[in-house]
């Protein structure tokens, strides 16, 4: 080690000339960015930003905001944004970050709420997101519990807390193996369902009214502020700053009441920061253990976590039903993806011969025949008619479609769906069957119907392609 | 101001200062991943601000905007949490562990991007940019005496951030 002292480095550092490449560097950045510059608006510095060679390689991207300032300054088109363009431009972005506060109950004492911090980030289209979320108060400790979730795409790392040893909690790590398509699900489903989970549906939104403007670092945010109740009675209470020229949300409020005759608004969600179409900080979804934490297990004895049942799975009894997902057509009517595998037979091929769509289900030892709407009060009950069917790894997969007998309110409304079985056989030669069914997706385009319905089939097709003959506008005129 | 005069006066700006602010980036950096992401901070930076660019202290503004990129850039490489700046640099895990001084270097410029602004920019105009502590003094707006001090304390701050390395501070 040499015995220079920090000012010599410093001075040998200044001494240092700025190698060719590197102007050319400079050059070639500058003008990529007067290139992003010319072009028409819509987040030109996002697509500026994505363009660097070096960003490209992952090695160096930036946090970039895509600052609604800058596009603001553009002085192009001025399309004015409101809140019922909000789900749009959630359900479309390519990435998003949310930062804000969950309000916890604590304790019975009338204490006030703990606040505590949450972060996601999110890159959909590549299924890639990382959730920093409390999970409440260590009721061993008092102190707040935070998990961090970390999908890379292919794999998820989770915590696990553990009781506290020598007073102190601990937490391990586990693995999960994701399909790509499982992946592009999960992040949609905390993201973009997380989101409308607050904005309500559109009809709800359709309601929201703007109640004032505010100003924040010198940009005007519209308020729009929407109040909505389900059918048991539950309230809803949201306060949502958008920017008209941008469509950037500023910020969230979200308070919930259990009875809409109860005055006081509880406090939930704060989210002060939402940024669609951001460039996530490199490194944010690696899935590198931190040092010093227990592994549950490895990336290489990671369990895979598709849609479909994996082959390695060792059935227990003769039968099984599963439920691999559902889908809410904007009609009401609902697609859902089941199957019944039977261990004593090697293929099921003969039982989905000769089926047609809007005709029977194949004959499997058991069926799910029908759903019915939760709450029940309801009275609105679901008939099903087979689909569609895909097979991958020897497994069928039956897709039936169920049609409600009434109009049935808006899916947010709905609980859940109680699926009505029919059994063929003995139910103890079951080893599992579900209940309900309560987290479908909500399709609410063709758009949507596409991205998250055929590929679902696709998925669990072994020629990865969806069948041919289901299309969106056919489903809906099936459904009529 | 309109588009096109912001965009005719952001053309200017790059043409009169892309070298220094190439120069004082790379000495910041000294890493070209780092170096690249800077430079997008700072165009970034200058187009954001590109009115206050238009006039004698045009010189001044790019270089806090220059600092303010590189620390963003280091951030970026670290972590937001800023874990490393948490306490000591983990250059070497136990004062008998050696470094090279490649890795020394680098850590000494991720250090400097952590200083305070002022301590960061007087240290950069004084050692990288070599200029005399009467420029330094009139960028940063305070006498001599107060550009002396920032820069002192500066160097007391890398110090005390890199006084795991016993050897090398004797």
């Amino acid at each position: 080690m040499s015995k220079e002292s920090i000012e010599d480095i410093l001075k040998n550092i200044g001494s240092e000339d700025v190698p060719a490449e590197v102007r050319k560097i400079a050059q070639e950045t500058s003008r990529d960015f007067s290139e992003t510059l010319m072009r028409p608006r819509q987040h030109i510095l996002l697509g500026y930003i994505m363009k660097s060679k070096i960003t490209k390689l992952a090695a160096a991207a930036v946090i970039v905001i895509v600052a609604a300032l800058t596009v603001r300054h553009l002085n192009l088109t001025k399309p004015t944004y409101g809140i019922t363009d909000m789900p749009e431009l959630i359900k479309k972005a390519k990435t998003i970050h949310m930062k804000g506060w969950v309000y916890f109950p604590n304790g019975q004492d009338g204490r006030e709420p703990a606040k505590l911090e949450f972060e996601y980030w999110f890159d959909v289209e590549n299924g890639r997101y990382r959730l920093y979320k409390p999970g409440g108060i260590d009721k061993d400790t008092g102190e707040p519990r935070y998990y961090t979730t970390i999908s890379d795409g292919r794999y998820v790392m989770g915590e696990t807390y553990h009781r506290p040893v020598k007073g102190k909690p601990w937490k391990s790590i586990s693995f999960t193996k994701l399909s790509p398509f499982k992946a592009r699900l999960e992040a949609y489903k905390n993201s973009y369902v997380f989101l409308m989970r607050m904005f309500g549906n559109i009809d709800q939104i359709e309601g929201s009214a703007k109640v004032g403007r505010e100003k924040f670092e010198g940009t005007v945010f519209d308020i729009w502020e929407n109040e909505f109740y389900f059918s048991d009675g539950r309230g809803t209470k949201i306060k949502t700053w958008v920017d008209p020229d941008s469509g950037d949300v500023e910020r969230i409020l979200f308070w919930q009441k259990r009875q809409k005759a109860d005055p006081n608004w509880r406090l939930v969600i704060d989210v002060h920061t939402i940024e669609l179409n951001v460039v996530t900080p490199p490194g944010i979804f690696k899935t590198e253990p931190p040092e010093g934490y227990k592994l549950d297990n490895t990336k290489e004895t990671a369990l895979l976590s598709g849609l479909g049942i994996s082959p390695e799975k060792v059935m227990r009894q003769d039968y099984e039903l599963h439920v691999h997902i559902g889908f809410t057509l904007k009609d009401g009517s609902v697609i859902i993806g089941w199957s019944c595998p039977d261990k004593n037979r090697s293929s099921q091929a003969d039982l989905f011969e000769n089926l047609n769509s809007g005709g029977n289900m194949p004959e499997l030892a058991c069926k799910i025949e029908g759903l019915t709407a939760i709450p029940r009060k309801l009275g609105i009950s679901y008939t099903g008619h087979h689909l569609a069917y895909t097979h991958k790894d020897r497994i069928f997969y039956e897709w039936s479609l169920y049609v409600p007998d009434n109009q049935p309110p808006q899916r947010s409304m709905l609980f859940a769906y109680e699926v009505n079985l029919e059994f063929d056989v003995d139910k103890s030669r079951f080893g599992t069957w579900p209940r309900n069914i309560s987290e479908d997706l909500v399709i609410d385009s063709r758009y949507d119907f596409d991205t998250w319905v055929l590929g679902a089939m696709a998925e669990l097709s072994d020629n990865g392609k969806a069948p041919e003959q289901v299309t969106y506008g056919d489903v809906l005129q099936l459904a009529k | 101001m309109k588009y096109s005069k912001r965009a005719e006066l952001f053309r200017q700006v790059k043409a009169d200062y892309i070298d220094f602010l190439a120069s004082v980036l790379w000495k910041l950096t000294g890493d070209r991943e780092l170096f690249t992401e800077a430079m997008q901070y700072s165009l970034l930076g200058m187009w954001q601000n590109v009115e206050k660019l238009n006039g004698p202290k045009a010189g001044a503004y790019i270089y806090r905007i220059a600092l303010t990129a590189n620390s963003a850039a280091w951030r970026n490489r670290i972590g937001r949490d800023g874990q490393i700046a948490r306490s000591q640099i983990g250059i070497a895990n136990g004062p008998d562990e050696k470094v090279s001084r490649s890795e020394l270097v680098a850590k000494v410029r991720q250090a400097v991007a952590q200083l305070p602004a002022r301590q960061s920019k007087a240290i950069v105009m004084r050692y990288f940019e070599q200029q005399s502590y009467e420029a330094v003094a009139e960028k940063l707006n305070c006498s001599e005496a107060g550009a002396r001090s920032h820069v002192s304390k500066a160097v007391a701050t890398l110090k005390s951030k890199l006084a795991i390395l016993t050897e090398w501070e004797e």
